[in-house]
């Protein structure tokens, strides 16, 4: 799909009216974003978006997350337990000390 | 806008913003909204924003980024015919295509590597232009909020006193406020708000000039 980010209120007025006269290619409508579906129609009407606004309008392109295929096991084993956990104030730093799971700072600066 | 500026002229058929001038006859009395200071800081921490620094453009970079793709699917696609055929024959000529086909392939990706680069890097500033705007959308949205929630204090303040105004309006019997003429609420606004300028009537509610003042508590010019 083509997300569409804006950053000025009068692109964001723009964004509201095509969502309400394009309901056929908007998938989801957030305010000041929007999903359009991956169609020609969809990408027709974001570039008219950047043209009439092209400092405030990002357009980018989404893909479906597949976490098998993009994400190592151990991070959704963590992230499974880590929503089971106890004790609820825990933080994940802790939780992740002396356990299998990947550290914080190892999350962050592995890529998928 | 000052109370003023709505009601300066009464005539049959004016228009009237309602919500504005009932707001803005709060003002006219000295109210204070609890959002005053506030307003004040937004406003000031808008005007401390820079201007937002040009989102660089990224268009012509996008377009090598995909010709780029382009020529180096066809240089792959070259060197793989070409390898096809070396296989075939001890051609000496064949040979030399095949060096050529692979150096053009090498070039082809230096320069696919380094249009992604440029557009990678012109994505990362974009991304940092874009931070000032966010801020500042966020700013002007929250000064929004605040302004419309000053206004209903400030309507809220003097709402009782102008249906009472209005349930006096002399020669009309308007319903409530949102019914009423516009006349018959202008002339309640300026009774119950504080106006020193003189307001010129056009209107026959009043017989004379000094009833009309007595009534609104205003200076009136009578037409």
């Amino acid at each position: 799909m083509l997300l569409l980010v804006t950053y000025s209120q009068a692109a964001r007025n723009s964004l509201r009216n095509v969502c309400r006269t394009h309901e056929e290619s908007v998938v989801r409508g957030f305010g000041r974003a929007a999903l359009f579906e991956a169609t020609e129609h969809g990408a027709f009407l974001a570039l008219r978006l950047r043209e009439k606004h092209p400092e405030d309008v990002q357009i980018e392109r989404t893909e479906p997350f597949n976490e098998f295929r993009e994400v190592r096991e151990a991070v959704r084993v963590a992230a499974r337990a880590y929503e089971c956990r106890e004790c609820p104030s825990t933080p994940y730093a802790k939780f992740a000390v002396d356990s299998p799971h990947p550290t914080p700072e190892e999350l962050r600066t592995r890529e998928l | 806008m000052s109370l003023y500026r709505h009601v300066k002229v009464i005539v049959p058929g004016m228009s009237l913003s309602r919500r504005a001038a009932l707001a803005a006859t709060a003002r006219s009395l000295g109210v204070t909204t609890s959002v005053e200071e506030s307003i004040r800081e937004t406003e000031a921490e808008l005007r401390s924003l820079s201007d937002p620094e040009p989102v660089p453009p990224r268009a012509e970079l996008r377009r090598q980024v995909a010709e780029t793709a382009a020529d180096l699917e066809a240089k792959r696609e070259r060197v793989a015919t070409v390898r096809g055929r070396l296989r075939e024959t001890d051609d000496g000529a064949i040979e030399a295509d095949y060096r050529d086909a692979i150096r053009a392939l090498s070039e082809a990706e230096t320069e696919h590597a380094a249009a992604k680069e440029a557009l990678a890097d012109a994505r990362d500033r974009a991304r940092e232009a874009r931070d000032v705007r966010e801020r500042r959308l966020r700013l002007e949205d929250r000064l929004e909020n605040l302004e419309r929630r000053a206004r209903e204090e400030l309507i809220a303040a003097v709402s009782p006193a102008v249906e009472t105004a209005l349930s006096r309006v002399p020669n009309r019997d308007p319903p409530s406020f949102d019914a009423a003429d516009p006349v018959s609420t202008a002339l309640a606004l300026i009774r119950v708000g504080r106006i020193e300028t003189p307001i010129t009537l056009a209107c026959r509610r009043f017989p004379d000039r000094d009833s009309a003042e007595r009534w609104l508590k205003a200076p009136v010019y009578r037409l």
